[in-house]
């Protein structure tokens, strides 16, 4: 390569690099040759898929605590939305929403669960994909959904500001889908309930942001609760509302309070699972085989309302 | 119509109960000499006075027989073992021995509601001896949803009417094993099931078995499972292209399918080891909802809970074949029909 033409390069890199982007989760601008939005984080290949698309895109917020299956939940979710489930189908934008896909499903079909996912927000994976349904199978929308660490949510609902994705992501949010695990709700105390109970007052604050009157009205966005891993507990593939009303009775009241549309629904990916034992006494569940259950009753509801 | 052809019917002439009793019968014992004259007069066999058609009476019976069972001849099965593998891999199916399994006659389809309804009906589940002592307290709970002994999804002790023809689910591990030893059967062993769902590809031996009943590849046409957005269990008769040379239905979809044995992993050298809270038994062939057509195949083994009553799980029995009395003439079934 001759000096010139490196300086021809350069200079291009240069001027490039100066173009800004809008990061379409925060609305920071930032040098549209980063990787990540320098405020939240979230990567910059979304907003500029979502700006070369040129439609509006809807955040749909999947959140829970660390060990509910947010990851395994999503990648299941978008297979089988790839392939099309009771008139509702979603296809990818881009190489990197089929990340969590192709994670997932390598590792379950290899009979082993996903690696967590990593509490720097730089290895969330976000998902940004585009759903059809038959009823107008011409209209589509654009979901943006990112698999958020569930220490990152904690942390986030400790000290309020820590994580600026999750706050604006929920903020934005034309749905929220909260996952809760059906077996630590009916295993170990209350725990379970105090963390969702705290999640649901985050979301609540959050939406209710600027509403000037002191006493506010429900809110009317949609909250769907998915209790997972029921293939384990009966009680919640049954009758999820009840369940939860049975064992959470703190977080059932205050949804009744403060959210207007919120509905449960049961979930569970694996048939059957058992526990596989290292030498060095160290255990890890693995699931045997799968069998998804309910996994887009909560998304075919959202798209409804 | 040919041998091949003859192994390969349809069962759409399932016998009425009297002939069922005589199937059964068959299937648990050799029939005495002495009862050959009973036999004539439940499959209503003419007889000339006191002289029995043995022949005949024989050639009906397994007439029958076949209508329900189809030989599956000995031979070898090479199985695969559950590796615990490491924290990286997974668990992993590894090649491993070389199991001998003898002739056998095996179920052509998974059992129905309809036919486990006859066990209900007849009081199996109060029938003491079909169950082994250390779980007679828990058949008190195999209930079905309006508290009646049966199949978990049943109501007053019935299946709903549309779904007579499909297997029976919501039914345990023990069940399965009770309703078997009612009928004088017993549940295939993992290696008794795959020796009827693999076909070796040629004459190569036992290790090119095929992962389908018709071939290496996932053809969702052929099996109910995930991929083929039924979402639901079939009758047991459907996929007739997917049944095995010797026609065996639906080994693969459909419904898992319990066998006698228990899941149990292999202990890797390091002593890494699947564990479980419950003894799992040993699972085949993949559901209506099972999702990876990997884990719907002919040699994939997993387990579930020998308590579990799902609705994606039912049961098939089998006979050892040398439980059976000799068929002294096999084409006594053609000329009773006047077939060539």
């Amino acid at each position: 390569m001759n000096p010139s033409t490196e300086q021809v390069i350069q200079t291009s890199q240069f001027l490039e690099g100066n173009v800004k982007i809008k990061c379409v989760c925060c609305d920071r601008e930032s040098f549209d040759n980063n990787g990540y939005c320098g405020q939240c984080q979230a990567p910059l290949d979304l907003s500029r898929t979502a700006e070369k698309r040129g439609v509006p895109v809807n955040f749909v917020s999947v959140l829970g605590a660390s060990g509910a299956g947010k990851t395994v939940f999503i990648g299941m979710l978008l297979d089988i939305l790839s392939k099309g489930c009771h008139g509702i189908q979603g296809l990818p934008n881009n190489a990197f929403s089929v990340a969590i896909q192709q994670q997932t499903i390598n590792a379950l079909e290899g009979r082993r669960f996903p690696e967590k996912t990593a509490s720097e927000a730089e290895g969330w994976q976000w998902v940004h994909c585009e759903v059809t349904t038959e009823k107008k199978r011409r209209s589509y929308i654009d979901v943006i959904t990112p698999d958020f660490a569930g220490e990152a949510i904690a942390t986030e609902l400790e000290h309020p500001g820590t994580y600026i994705a999750i706050r604006e992501v929920i903020r934005r949010s034309r749905a929220v889908l909260m996952l809760i695990d059906s077996i630590s709700v009916r295993d170990t105390g209350r725990d379970e309930d105090f963390f969702a109970m705290k999640l649901a007052s985050y979301i609540y604050n959050l939406r209710s942001e600027g509403n000037s009157t002191r006493k506010s009205k429900p809110e009317k966005f949609p909250l769907g609760i998915v209790l997972t891993k029921s293939d384990e507990c009966q009680e919640a593939m049954g009758d999820p509302e009840q369940f939860a009303s049975d064992n959470m009775p703190g977080f059932g009241k205050f949804l009744k309070r403060n959210f207007a549309n919120y509905r449960f629904f049961a979930s569970s990916v694996v048939g059957a699972s058992s526990t596989f034992a290292d030498h060095r006494g160290f255990f890890m569940p693995v699931p045997l085989h799968v069998e998804p259950i309910g996994i887009t009753e909560p998304l075919e509801w959202i798209v409804n309302h | 119509m040919s041998l091949i052809s003859r192994f390969r019917r349809k069962p759409d002439g399932r016998p009425n109960g009297k002939q069922q009793d005589v199937v059964d019968q068959l299937a648990v014992a050799k029939i005495p000499a002495t009862d050959e004259l009973h036999y004539c007069r439940v499959l209503q066999i003419p007889c000339e006075g006191e002289r029995v058609p043995a022949q005949a009476a024989i050639a009906a019976a397994w007439k029958m027989l076949e209508e329900q069972m189809t030989l599956v001849p000995e031979g070898e099965v090479s199985l695969l073992s559950t590796d615990p593998g490491t924290l990286d891999t997974g668990i992993h199916d590894v090649p491993t021995e070389i199991a001998w399994v003898q002739s056998l006659y095996f179920d052509r389809c998974c059992v129905t509601n309809a036919e486990f309804e006859q066990f209900v009906a007849e009081g199996g589940y109060a029938q003491e001896h079909l169950w082994p002592p250390e779980i007679l307290a828990h058949v008190l709970q195999f209930v079905d949803q309006s508290g009646c002994a049966g199949p978990r999804f049943w109501k007053n002790g019935q299946p709903e009417s549309t779904v007579q023809d499909h297997p029976v689910t919501g039914i345990c591990w023990y069940e399965a094993n009770a309703y078997a030893h009612w009928r004088g059967k017993r549940l295939p062993t993992p290696e008794e099931w795959q020796r009827a769902a693999t076909w070796a590809a040629g004459q190569s031996g036992p290790s090119v078995q095929t992962r389908y009943p018709w071939g290496d590849s996932y053809d969702p046409t052929r099996c109910n499972t995930w991929n083929s957005g039924i979402k639901s269990t079939t009758p047991v008769s459907d996929y007739y292209s997917g049944c095995t040379p010797n026609g065996v239905y639906q080994l693969i979809g459909n419904v898992w399918e319990w066998t006698a044995a228990l899941y149990e992993s292999e202990v890797s050298a390091e002593g890494d080891r699947l564990l479980s809270d419950v003894p799992l038994a040993e699972i085949r062939g993949g559901a209506f909802d099972t999702y990876f057509a990997s884990q719907a195949t002919s040699l994939f083994r997993t387990g579930q809970n020998l308590l579990h009553r799902g609705r994606n799980l039912g049961f098939r029995c089998i006979v050892d074949a040398d439980q059976l009395l000799p068929q002294t003439d096999p084409y006594a079934f053609f000329e009773e029909n006047g077939e060539s």
